[in-house]
């Protein structure tokens, strides 16, 4: 093979620069747009997430706001009416409540009459659901995000180090596990909850986002673990080795070959505790320990559903809504969730 | 009637990129107590081909053949009663990976008589007795013992073995080897060869013996078959193959492998890679890497023409004829 | 005293592995030395270290005891386990499996990159340069090199893993079994390359393998190991044609040869049983309970690796 010149390096290089290949990210797109069920979710999320993120600024009646004169009151299809008022808002975010103001002037005080029915106080349900749906998704977004940062780290760290070190930690984990989630939040949120005032005014914490980070703090665990197994099995490879023979950091193989061949499993990871987390955060609102009224959450009015079910008057739009909320938002993210682990199976392509 | 006679052979895989023809039209025959070689490489169609044969394909795969009889019984028109019947009794089949044959959860001794009950009817002592026979027959030493040990604890060389006593239990006619000894170290590979030989001529077994070691068939196989892309390319006796090879691909491959015995100065590698099978152009397969090639070669795939007793060719060139021209100059 | 041509010196070199009862011997204490630009290929059976001795010399595998030894003009590098970093500029290994040994999130250019990142070497354009340089020098279309391992053949791929051992120009470099998993048509390329490659660059390779044939065609000295001990040591030609160790005889009396006529004629020498594992390695010479040649002082003593005629080396007592 003869020498190069400089000349035609370079200008090999910029042919090459012209070239995109195609990233194992890519070939898992390709699978994944070809799943229907998963597209279909995926949109669904999103325009959910929009939704609930632009909910402020929507003509949507105030989700606190109790109206006697109005209570239980079946769907009906009321779409524009007066009495809106921004004062009937409490414990707005900065960013919530400039959204408020602009509602304000775009729809003055117009709102969306009570099309799904209003609860026991009168509180307009399709509201409740938006803002709800705020509260459980974000409940969904942060604490799944916590349980990646935490897990991903934990395991990743585990799994490299090995020997000793892998065994401590993981036993760790394994005690961990070993207490029932449920006392843990329970103690956790009863701890806080009197020290509420002191947290909110030394580390500027509300508790909702100590709600969160609790329920992050429950689920690491599993995350951990997943991470740590895959870790173990890609230690050994031999891309991992070859990259040690020429000198390669501890940190350098971390980061740029470990973590991303972790990735694909956890972001399937992740999509499939999203749901758990919301509900779980359900169930505990339901049992009155997550999120407190005034504020709105799906659990908060799937207990509120569970009072309406009486033999004298069956209230079913209180279950109902609610319920197709959480359950669709459920059922997308699993199916989401599927539908990433088929596009990112890291089967190799041919052999 | 042919002991084996496979006419016509194509089996073809539905993937997620498109249908794959693994195998386009296999034809041969076997003979009682003969040993044919089957050669090739990765996407040849080799191991795909018995396994069709064996009904050990996945649902998915589609099995089409002109005839594909053992013994006169067409095998595709069987239900799978029969096949199972078949398979063991008849036709046995061993791999690459003794594990997937031996259930790592019960003993050796459980395993063969487990064969021995079904093909061979027998019970009790008698049962007992056939199984340390067969240990002992494919030469595992203190077979008393080994018949209560399970397969972990057997070293490769002895669970290939154990592989094959299991598989011969129900003594069969025809047994299909593929790549059994790919993965042994090459002094238990000469071990297993000769094991298989010998169990040849003590039973008169006909042997399929698939791999890509052509050094293996040299000293193993009365018949070779090469097969490229899906097709045989080159059936001959073994020493007329070796002596005369006709086909491009069955040259290059003889000009690329070194040699124990001799120096060579230069191997010559056959260019290019092998056939994507999902994009076959329309003319011959082995068209983009043969240094032969005629115009003749990319219009249609040519089709097996005998060129001497015994031997044949799916060539549109005449290598022999245009070598001895080369020869001549 | 400094050497004159650069030498890559394996002395009394032990790895062993932690176990009960009793740890594995991997390597049993072996020593030779790759001189600059020749070729020695490393064979034997599983089990008997000629992979581990490579990853010891890396750094893959622990070093139990001995000495890992680089001498050239300029300095000596030693290691016990963990190379330096300018140890590993100048040693470097080709893996046997080309689809687990890239990784598949990289593109061929981060691959190639990378050991001139780590070792500094280049920066931006010259460092990209240098990548294209190294594509086309193991027989890559270098506008291939944002493309990603999975879009190449194996053979392919092979290449890409030894550009990537290229890339810091070593001097030595080791390749395990780096063709054992190539289709046999491939093996011939890859074959041809890393000879070319070792006439242009002047490389010394240590090759390990278990073909024989291939070992043959390239390597100029050949070492045979049985459970962790080199039992012979010779050039080429020596070894090939007046084997002394009962297991080298054994060994290449196994190797089929595609020649129907000679495959017939020849004297098998089929060897019984199978190698011990190294978890039971016996008193004596290891190959004992096997040899055809064995005595009862084999079975007590263990012989030790000698020179017998000029570079011949031998370690048994019936020869």
């Amino acid at each position: 093979m003869k020498p190069r010149s400089q000349e035609e390096l370079e200008r090999l290089l910029s042919e090459a620069a012209k070239v995109r290949g195609n990233s194992l990210w890519k070939d898992a797109m390709r699978r994944f747009k070809k799943n229907f069920a998963a597209k279909i979710s995926l949109w669904f999320l999103v325009l959910l997430s929009l939704l609930s993120f632009f909910t402020p600024l929507l003509p949507f009646a105030p989700p606190a706001r109790v109206r006697l004169s109005e209570q239980f009151q079946a769907p009906k299809l009321e779409l524009i009416r007066e009495g809106w008022s921004k004062a009937e808002y409490h414990d707005l975010g900065w960013l919530s409540s400039k959204m408020v103001d602009l509602r304000a002037s775009l729809f003055g005080t117009k709102e969306i009459g009570p099309i799904l029915g209003t609860d026991s106080k009168g509180r307009c349900l399709l509201s409740r659901i938006l803002w709800g749906g705020r509260v459980s998704l974000l409940v969904g977004l942060v604490a799944t995000l916590v349980s990646l940062l935490v897990g991903v780290s934990y395991g990743a760290l585990s799994g490299y180090f090995g020997g000793w070190v892998d065994n401590l930690m993981m036993r760790i984990v394994d005690v961990l596990y070993s207490i029932p989630f449920i006392f843990l939040v329970i103690f956790l949120m009863t701890v806080l909850r009197e020290n509420q005032d002191l947290l909110e005014q030394r580390f500027g914490l509300d508790r909702m986002m100590l709600f969160f980070a609790v329920i992050g703090l429950v689920y690491w665990l599993t995350m951990a673990r997943v991470v740590r197994g895959q870790v173990l099995s890609l230690k050994h490879k031999e891309f991992v080795e070859a990259a040690e023979v020429m000198g390669a950091s501890t940190w350098r193989i971390l980061r740029q070959h470990l973590v991303p061949n972790v990735l694909s499993i956890v972001i399937v990871y992740l999509t499939l505790t999203i749901p758990r987390v919301m509900l779980f955060e359900a169930f505990l609102s339901f049992l009155g320990l997550g999120v407190q009224p005034p504020d709105v959450s799906w659990g908060i009015l799937a207990a509120g559903g569970i009072d309406a079910i009486n033999p004298i008057h069956v209230y079913w739009w209180f279950v109902l809504f609610p319920g197709l909320a959480l359950g669709f938002t459920l059922v997308a993210l699993n199916f989401l969730g599927d539908g990433l682990r088929d596009a990112l199976d890291p089967k190799l392509k041919d052999r | 009637m042919a002991f084996l006679e496979v006419s016509d052979l194509r089996v073809s895989f539905p993937t997620e990129d498109g249908l794959v023809e693994a195998v386009r039209g296999v034809s041969y025959e076997l003979g009682v107590g003969e040993t044919l070689g089957v050669v090739g490489e990765s996407g040849s169609g080799k191991s795909v081909t018995h396994l069709a044969m064996m009904g050990l394909l996945p649902e998915t795969a589609r099995v089409a053949a002109g005839r594909l009889a053992f013994e006169g019984e067409e095998l595709l028109e069987m239900d799978e009663a029969r096949r199972r019947a078949m398979r063991g009794k008849e036709i046995a089949m061993i791999f690459q990976d003794p594990m997937t044959s031996l259930n790592p959860f019960s003993t050796l001794g459980t395993q063969i008589a487990e064969m021995l009950r079904m093909h061979q009817g027998l019970r009790g002592k008698a049962l007992v007795d056939g199984a340390v026979r067969a240990l002992a027959e494919v030469g595992i030493p203190k077979p008393e013992i080994r018949i209560e040990q399970y397969p972990h604890e057997f070293s490769g060389g002895m669970r290939q073995r154990a592989m094959i006593a299991m598989m011969l239990a129900g003594h069969p006619k025809l047994l299909i080897a593929d790549e059994p000894t790919t993965a042994l170290d090459v002094t238990v590979q000469a071990q297993i060869l000769e094991l298989l030989r010998g169990l040849q001529e003590a039973r008169g077994m006909s042997i399929i013996l698939i791999t890509h070691d052509l050094g293996v068939v040299a000293g193993q196989a009365h018949r070779v078959a090469v097969m490229y892309a899906g097709r045989i390319v080159e059936e001959a006796e073994t020493r007329t193959l070796f002596a005369r090879p006709s086909h491009p691909y069955t040259r290059g491959l003889l000009s690329s492998i070194p040699r124990l015995d001799r120096d060579e100065e230069q191997l010559v590698p056959i260019p290019g890679t092998p056939p994507d099978l999902l994009h076959l152009s329309g003319g011959c397969p082995f068209r983009p890497r043969c240094s032969f090639a005629e115009p003749a070669c990319g219009e249609s795939e040519p089709a097996l023409r005998e060129i001497g007793p015994g031997h044949r060719i799916a060539c549109h060139v005449d290598l022999p004829a245009l070598l001895k021209v080369e020869e001549a100059k | 005293m400094k050497r004159n041509r650069p030498e890559l010196r394996i002395r009394d070199l032990q790895v062993f592995f932690p176990h009960k009862p009793r740890p594995i011997r991997a390597v049993d204490g072996i020593s030779f030395v790759l001189h600059q630009g020749e070729t020695l290929g490393l064979v034997g059976e599983s089990g008997c270290g000629k992979s581990t001795t490579a990853r010891a010399v890396v750094g893959l595998a622990p070093v139990t005891s001995g000495e890992v030894r680089l001498e050239h003009p300029e300095a000596f590098e030693t290691h016990r386990g963990k190379p330096s970093l300018s140890f590993r500029r100048r040693v470097q290994m080709v893996f046997q499996d080309p689809y687990a040994s890239l990784d598949p999130r990289n593109t061929v250019g981060q691959i190639l990159a990378e050991p001139l990142e780590i070792h500094r070497l280049a920066k931006g354009k010259n460092k990209l340069l240098r990548c294209t340089e190294l594509m086309l020098q193991v027989g890559l279309d270098p506008r291939f090199l944002n493309r990603y391992p999975h879009e190449f053949s194996g053979g392919q791929r092979q290449r890409i893993g030894i550009a990537r051992a290229l890339a810091l120009e070593p001097e030595f470099l080791l390749l395990d079994e780096p063709i054992s998993a190539l289709d046999v048509s491939i093996q011939a390329q890859i074959l041809n390359l890393l000879q070319e490659l070792q006439g242009e660059l002047g490389l010394a390779f240590l090759f390990i393998a278990h073909d024989l044939s291939v070992v043959r065609h390239l390597c100029d000295r050949v070492a045979v190991m049985y459970l962790g001990k080199i039992v012979e040591m010779a050039p080429k030609h020596e070894l090939f044609e007046r084997p002394g160790h009962p297991y080298t005889q054994a060994l290449l009396s196994a190797v089929p040869i595609p020649d129907p006529l000679l495959e017939e004629a020849r004297k098998r020498q089929v060897l019984q049983g199978e190698p011990p594992s190294p978890e039971r390695i016996p008193k004596g010479c290891a190959f004992a309970e096997r040899c055809p040649k064995v005595s009862e002082r084999c079975r007590i003593e263990t012989p030790v690796l000698e020179e017998r005629d000029s570079s011949h080396w031998l370690a048994c007592f019936e020869v």
